[in-house]
């Protein structure tokens, strides 16, 4: 078990080398006036020097290897526009715990909304719930959450009286961007795990423990539910750690002062270390989750096992 | 009760032979009757189409078919309304009869749909902007299926490719794509092309992957091995074998993919790396229409956009959905 | 014979199918007798699967029973005040099986306890995620309500019984640790821990290899016994029938066609689909000979079917199998089967010649029975 982690490590390492790079790259095709507030009065001499400070007149290679070479010091660099001259991990520091408190709610929220309700939709497939339920997945899923969010600000707002823009001294005003950011995980919960127990309900093991006089409700919580759970626990720890890390929309819409609404604004002001920065922060969670939910997978599946992926099924 | 049972049976025979049809002379009846060998095969039932069956499924979803409809109007309409009469430029300003621009008009008569901020005709733009993010909707979905299938055919069909794209899908699908949908958008110039592109990058490598998981459950059934020994090339499988059976699937990952657009540009406009406002899309529309929220009465520049995009997502959706449970022949029954 | 235990009577079941009706049992009468083992044989789709479906409440979600009732005896009184409780001519107290709904809790106390089914498939019929252990014993809990460590020593003692090596072991183990062999007698013991009165084996070895197939079924045989089992066995398989089964019936499109004890159907069957079908059975089959087939293919069941339904594929078929479904004609107390031939005014049919050699390899098969 040791080699085979020690394997993965190394492999989710190498695959985050490659996103940096690319991500390196792409970032370098900036045009070069946005990195100077007054480009035009700017000599050409003056350009060039802005451009040697920033170490970005060398070539492509050599300024990704000296990235690589501080990343390896745990130096992320400095921000240059953002706050000018301020180490990143102390800009990134305190923005974090305020995205993490937000996603946990609200990923509470959906699991105890979510889980309970695909269950209950299988348990009465094609009844009255069942089909509300399916309403409000559709409804979630196929209307783009950057409308939604934006009648339930509105509304919402109205409706509880309170201010449309986040507060950390108001915990009220926490509860609109949390259930927005809950929707689509608890229609994707409930889908997924309805589809998963509605497919696992029709296999011969159900059969079979029909036939030992298993009541329905035994069959569906004893048996079926952890089959089910199986194949959504590979994309939990993923969904988990990218609620976690914040909604880019949800925040900049209710103005928090997270990680998500950072986003866009260092790449419109084209804060390369920012940029670099928040990347690798969600790069890592992406590989994270991957391994996390191959972990879990391990551990609810006895038929996989380290060694040999898969196993029959 | 086996008495009771050797009794029963004596009084069915009995009955029989009293209601032998009359039509008949007994002899002929219990002589031998001449044996056709076609009628013994042609019992079995086997006027199964698989089109047929599917259509009929997809007709029987009444919510469906109404979508359809729906869809394939509005479709239609975003088409005719330029060629009405009495249609406004969706990019031209009216001015009232005091020469100054007529902003935020309440819906009217003149102005079906109002004016917007700066006095453009609302009706207007949102028809054309429905064109516009139907466009970018569609055409995305049709390159993301195109790259995506050849891709995960190929991917899953040729054992010496999976190394290479299996890799290639590891790095893509880990850098978030809302990362990559800004720097593309905000690299290239805004515009269509950019937009298209920046959605079509991120999106093709998930229907490959889903195209290739497909494949290889199916590649090694029974069937496929069978054409296989009958010495059916690669490419004769592929295509009659496997896409007829991924059509389905395909069908429903493209519907899902339209609506998945339509709102990845409501996104990128709002973050400000949409379409210039010259170029009218719902995710324009909806931008603009956010900015007047606060005031209760200018709401419907938010409202009117928002009903036609999500009738438009929804139907596509539940359509896709409907298409793709009608044509999985399990459920052809 | 013993006391019937089961007794079905014009069964008849629809099924409801891409807006067609399909009639996948037309009128079956069968009486099952307490502590006999009777044989279900009949090629797919013949509605085998579907009767013995009906005896524990699992009909597909599309399947209706039309006519006729199942009526279970071996519960005594113990459902006498539910609606489907009843009392017969001879003052035998039964259950109607057909009056039960679908997801009716009574069925709870049927399942399992009272009739219970070894499913097709061994290898997917256990729950991949739950040990072997814990899946016998759970029928322990929902039937005799055991529980700790008086479950465990019962569960092991079964696992003895269905004679599987190191049951310590085994217990702790997953399905997906054992082989099909393995887990065809874990799937036994299920149902042995069940402690039913009826058991139905539902092909139980056709999923197997050759070389375990013997052995499922000398355990069968051993398990009757010992636990005092009424068996069903559903097959398509003539060779597992000889060698077990004490009665056999023949099945042919949503009817029983012949049924009799064993000696009967193999030594002195009497409808023309019995003789094609033992006809057919490879072991008749000499060096250089080619084996006899049944020609065409089972009638459609969406038609209504007008006299015999094997009349098309009959070769000798009478006019009247054309025209007038035959009634049953008993040939002894025991054997009665459905055919025009058995009327007294039908010519003389002799049964093909092939059928002797049956009492040839009869020798055998009365063997390896005892």
């Amino acid at each position: 078990m040791a080699k085979y982690l020690a394997k993965r490590l190394l492999r989710s390492v190498l695959t985050l080398m490659v996103i940096l790079s690319i991500v390196f790259v792409l970032v370098r095709q900036m045009p070069i006036d946005g990195y100077f507030p007054n480009f035009e009065k700017l000599s050409e001499e003056q350009i060039q020097n802005g451009l040697h400070q920033m170490g970005m007149d060398r070539p492509l290679i050599a300024q990704l290897l000296s990235f690589f070479g501080d990343l390896l010091h745990g130096n992320l660099g400095i921000s240059r526009i953002y706050r000018t001259n301020v180490p990143v991990t102390e800009i990134l520091g305190p923005k974090i715990p305020v995205s993490v408190r937000l996603g946990v709610f609200s990923l509470l929220l959906s699991m105890i909304v979510g889980l309970p309700m695909g269950t209950m939709m299988a348990r009465h497939k094609n009844g009255l719930f069942d089909h509300i339920g399916t309403g409000f997945i559709v409804l979630i899923e196929a209307v783009p959450a950057a409308v939604y969010y934006l009648f339930i600000q509105i509304y919402g707002t109205d409706l509880l009286h309170v201010s449309m823009l986040y507060d950390a001294s108001r915990p009220e005003t926490m509860i609109l961007p949390v259930v927005s950011m809950a929707l689509g995980n608890i229609a994707y919960y409930a889908m997924w795990l309805r589809r998963y127990m509605v497919d696992e309900s029709n296999k011969d093991y159900v059969m079979l423990a029909r036939i030992k006089g298993c009541g329905e409700n035994r069959i569906m919580f004893r048996h079926i539910f952890r089959n089910a759970f199986v194949p959504m626990a590979q994309y939990l720890p993923t969904s988990f750690l990218n609620t976690v890390i914040g909604s880019i929309y949800i925040e900049s819409l209710y103005s928090i002062p997270g990680m998500g609404g950072l986003l866009v604004d260092v790449i419109k002001r084209q804060d390369n270390a920012m940029i670099q920065a928040i990347v690798l922060l969600y790069a890592s969670v992406g590989v994270i989750g991957l391994l996390l939910g191959d972990l879990l997978m391990v551990f609810l599946d006895p038929r996989i096992s380290f060694s040999k992926k898969g196993g029959d099924r | 009760m086996a008495r009771l049972m050797h009794a029963k049976i004596a009084e069915a025979e009995a009955h029989a032979s009293q209601a032998l049809t009359q039509d008949l002379e007994e002899s002929v009846l219990f002589s031998v009757a001449p044996f056709d060998e076609r009628a013994a095969e042609s019992t079995g039932e086997s006027n199964y189409s698989y089109w047929r069956s599917t259509l009929r499924a997809f007709r029987h979803n009444r919510l469906a078919m109404i979508l359809l409809c729906l869809m394939l109007l509005i479709v239609l309409f975003t088409f005719i309304q330029p060629l009405l009469p009495n249609q406004y430029d969706p990019n031209l300003v009216t001015n009232g009869s005091n020469g100054l621009p007529l902003k935020n008009k309440q819906p009217s008569s003149e102005h079906l749909m109002g004016t917007n901020s700066i006095g453009q005709d609302l009706w207007a733009r949102l028809w054309a902007g429905t064109r516009n993010s139907l466009f970018i909707g569609i055409s995305v979905a049709l390159i993301e299926a195109l790259v995506g299938i050849v891709m995960g055919v190929l991917w899953g069909y040729v054992r010496q490719l999976d190394f290479l794209f299996t890799e290639i899908y590891n790095v893509l699908d880990n850098i978030p794509t809302t990362i990559i949908l800004i720097l593309v958008s905000f690299i290239l110039k805004p515009g269509m092309g950019t937009i298209i592109f920046a959605l079509s990058v991120t999106g093709w490598i998930g229907m490959a992957r889903f195209v290739r998981n497909q494949v290889l459950i199916i590649r090694d059934r029974d069937y496929n091995v069978a054409s296989r020994c009958l010495g059916a090339g690669t490419w004769r499988v592929i295509t009659r074998n496997l896409l007829p059976y991924l059509v389905s699937v395909i069908m429903l990952r493209m519907a899902l993919s339209i609506p998945g657009a339509i709102g990845s540009e409501v996104f990128i406009t709002y973050i400000g790396l949409g379409l210039p406002a010259s170029i009218p899309s719902l995710g324009n529309l909806i931008n603009e229409g956010r900015k007047l929220m606060m005031s209760p009465n200018l709401r419907y520049q938010l409202i009117y956009p928002t009903i036609i995009l999500s009738v438009v997502t929804v139907s596509f959706y539940i359509v896709g959905n409907a298409f793709s449970d009608a044509a999985d022949p399990k459920n052809h029954m | 014979m013993k006391d019937t235990i089961l007794s079905v009577t014009d069964l008849c079941v629809d099924f409801h199918l891409r807006g067609k009706t399909l009639h996948a049992l037309r009128g079956v009468s069968l009486d099952v007798a307490e502590g006999e083992s009777l044989a279900i044989v009949g090629e797919s789709g013949s509605g085998k699967s579907v009767l013995n479906k009906n005896f524990i409440g699992l009909l597909d979600a599309n399947g209706e029973i039309t006519g006729g009732s199942i009526r279970y005896y071996g519960m005594g009184d113990k459902l006498r005040s539910t609606p489907e409780g009843g009392m017969d001519e001879e003052g035998r107290a039964y259950v109607e099986l057909t009056r039960i709904p679908s997801r009716n809790k009574d069925w709870l106390r049927i399942r399992g306890s009272e009739i219970c089914m070894i499913p097709q498939d061994p290898m997917t019929s256990l729950n991949p995620l739950k040990r072997i252990g814990a899946q016998i014993s759970e029928a322990l809990l929902l039937h005799h309500g055991m529980k700790g460590q008086m479950a465990y020593d019962e569960t092991i003692r079964i696992l003895e019984d269905v004679q599987i090596d190191h049951p310590q072991e085994r217990y702790r183990q997953y399905p997906h640790e054992l082989s099909g062999g393995q887990r065809q007698r874990i799937v036994i013991a299920i149902a042995i821990a069940c402690q039913p009165k009826i058991l139905i084996c539902d092909e139980p070895t056709t999923a197997l290899d050759v070389t375990v197939q013997a052995q499922v079924l000398s355990l069968l045989h051993q398990l009757k016994d010992k636990y005092r089992l009424t068996i069903l066995f559903i097959t398509h398989d003539l060779g597992v029938v000889a060698n077990i089964a004490d009665r056999v019936a023949v099945m042919y499109a949503g009817d029983i066609v012949e049924v009799g004890t064993s000696e009967e159907i193999f030594f002195d069957p009497r409808h023309p689909y019995t003789w094609a079908l033992l006809s057919s059975l490879p072991q008749l089959g000499e060096r250089g000979e080619e084996l006899f087939t049944i020609r065409g293919t089972p009638p459609s069941l969406f038609t209504e079917i007008t006299g015999d339904a094997f009349a098309m594929r009959n070769p000798q078929a009478l006019m009247i199998d054309h025209r007038e479904r035959p009634p049953y004609f008993s040939i002894s107390p025991t054997h009665r089967a459905r055919t025009w031939l058995l009327d007294p005014r039908a010519p003389k049919m002799e049964r093909p010649g092939v059928l002797d050699r049956i009492k040839e390899l009869g020798g055998k098969t009365d063997e390896s029975k005892s």
